[in-house]
């Protein structure tokens, strides 16, 4: 992680640090004070979301008063991504304003066979010139546990009318994005996985104990059956 | 249902915690409606980055329409909670957190028509809404766009008299113009000055002798002022064994 050199640290009403702009010009989040349990899982996580190549905001640390705290990116222009926002893909024309709007169903698929983060995370639209899809870059549960805990389609809101009509405009090549996205998820990856692992000795058995089920080929085939389902009713 | 209001923010920039309110959704007992405030999205276009101001709006104006839509379908048996309740607007109030921001719906005392939406954008927003009167298209530009459509592919289109027949002393526009049918149509609107009406009609007297062996028509939209009646039957009584009338209806039922 990068180490931050601020310009400025503006103050929320509780008179505690919020958004730091750094010299270049750029603003960031302060979030939660980085503990070994934050350092390890954020480890992990932005190692996975990197190799699925999934795009979040930008994370850096930051020292302020002798404790480091976790940041994160703040962009112009970001709003949640919702069934509420249904009226920005209700037609083609409208919908083409996402650039790679397959981004969407890559975090759905990450969220659904790595479900270690504690459930459903935010996703947000970046305005520009074309709508981006971006991931939350911390994960729901704010790193307080990390458990190996199956979500569903339903949870995810997938099942939703307007996630359905969002991906019913690229169905014919959701397959391939399917396929893709397992086909990184191979042993490979697992044991480059470990090997990170294995930076944390003192934890390393522990953790995998959780990671390893998300590779047993039950649960993988368990995933794709379900997401093959659900791209046969679209 | 209880009438309530809630207010749209855009939050512009992260450091200062600014909020400019730029939209106002009411709804609860009559249908949802959108005002987007356009003095304050230019005062947004100025703050922000082009392509972000561009995206946002975007994003606020299909909001509005689908709130449009929303409130102008016919309306079934009302089964489940409609989609712009205070529930709804609960929940979405606390997930938005980040550029665009709703506020949490707040309850009005009142029936939430017209006139109460309208008299919220004044005390909240402080703008008088200015209604858009709708331009009606002059007859012309439709009867143009007509002519000009495939359908009278056949024909030779806006052409002058002089270059369909060569010893004319003042060429006359034709709208439409078929040799191997014999059909020459001109569009005229009763509507429009006596003066005006009186020179196009001679210029058409002029045309019938001159193609003594086409049949002519002139094409005319029913006239809305007394005026514009008058002169049209009394034009018919004169001239109708060299002209034939036809309203534009039936012109476009007619088949060449």
């Amino acid at each position: 992680m990068e180490e931050l050199r601020p310009f400025t640290i503006s103050k929320s009403i509780l008179n505690e640090p919020t958004v730091l702009l750094t010299e270049e010009g750029r603003k960031y989040m302060l979030w939660c004070p980085i503990t070994d349990n934050v350092r390890i899982i954020h480890y992990l996580r932005s190692f996975m979301l990197a190799h699925f190549k999934i795009k979040t905001f930008d994370t850096a640390k930051f020292s302020l008063r002798g404790t480091t705290y976790l940041c994160f990116e703040t962009l112009e222009g970001v709003t949640e991504l919702d069934e509420w926002h249904y009226a920005l893909w209700e037609n083609k024309r409208k919908f083409n304003q996402f650039l790679k709007p397959e981004r969407l169903f890559q975090i759905l698929l990450f969220e659904a066979v790595f479900p270690l983060f504690g459930g459903v995370n935010n996703k947000y639209i970046l305005a520009g010139k074309k709508n981006r899809v971006v991931y939350h870059a911390i994960p729901p549960n704010n790193y307080e546990s990390f458990h190996f805990n199956p979500i569903s389609l339903s949870q995810q809101f997938a099942t939703s009318p307007a996630y359905k009509l969002y991906f019913s405009y690229i169905k014919e090549d959701l397959p391939r994005f399917l396929e893709e996205f397992f086909s990184l998820c191979d042993e490979r990856f697992k044991i480059d996985l470990k090997h990170q692992l294995s930076l944390f000795p003192e934890r390393r058995n522990e953790l995998w104990k959780e990671i390893s089920p998300c590779f047993d080929p039950k649960f993988k085939t368990y995933v794709m059956a379900t997401f093959n389902a659900y791209l046969m009713h679209l | 249902m209880d009438s309530f209001y809630a207010v749209l923010y855009i939050k512009t920039n992260n450091l200062t915690d600014e909020h400019l309110s730029v939209a106002l959704l009411t709804a609860g007992s009559e249908g949802p409606r959108v005002y987007l405030s356009d003095k304050r999205l230019k005062l947004l276009n100025d703050v922000l980055h082009r392509n972000t101001f561009l995206s946002i709006r975007r994003h606020l104006k299909s909001f509005q329409q689908q709130v449009d839509k929303y409130r102008n379908a016919n309306k079934d048996l009302l089964l489940f909670d409609p989609t712009y309740s205070e529930q709804e607007l609960n929940r979405v109030s606390k997930l938005s957190k980040k550029t665009i921001r709703y506020s949490l719906p707040v309850s009005v005392n009142a029936w939430m028509d017209e006139d109460t939406h309208q008299q919220l954008i004044q005390q909240l927003l402080g703008e008088k809404p200015v209604k858009v009167k709708t331009v009606k298209k002059s007859f012309y530009h439709r009867w143009k766009a007509h002519c000009n459509g495939n359908r009278y592919i056949d024909f030779r289109r806006n052409i002058l008299s002089n270059k369909v027949k060569r010893k004319t002393e003042t060429p006359v526009r034709l709208d439409l113009y078929s040799k191997d049918k014999k059909i020459i149509v001109k569009g005229l609107d009763f509507d429009t000055s006596p003066k005006n009406v009186r020179e196009r009609l001679a210029d058409m007297l002029l045309l019938c002798d001159e193609f003594t062996d086409f049949k002519f028509f002139c094409v005319y939209p029913t006239p809305r002022k007394k005026a514009g009646r008058l002169v049209l039957s009394d034009a018919k009584e004169r001239l109708s064994l060299k002209i034939e009338f036809m309203t534009f209806v039936e012109f476009d039922a007619h088949h060449f």
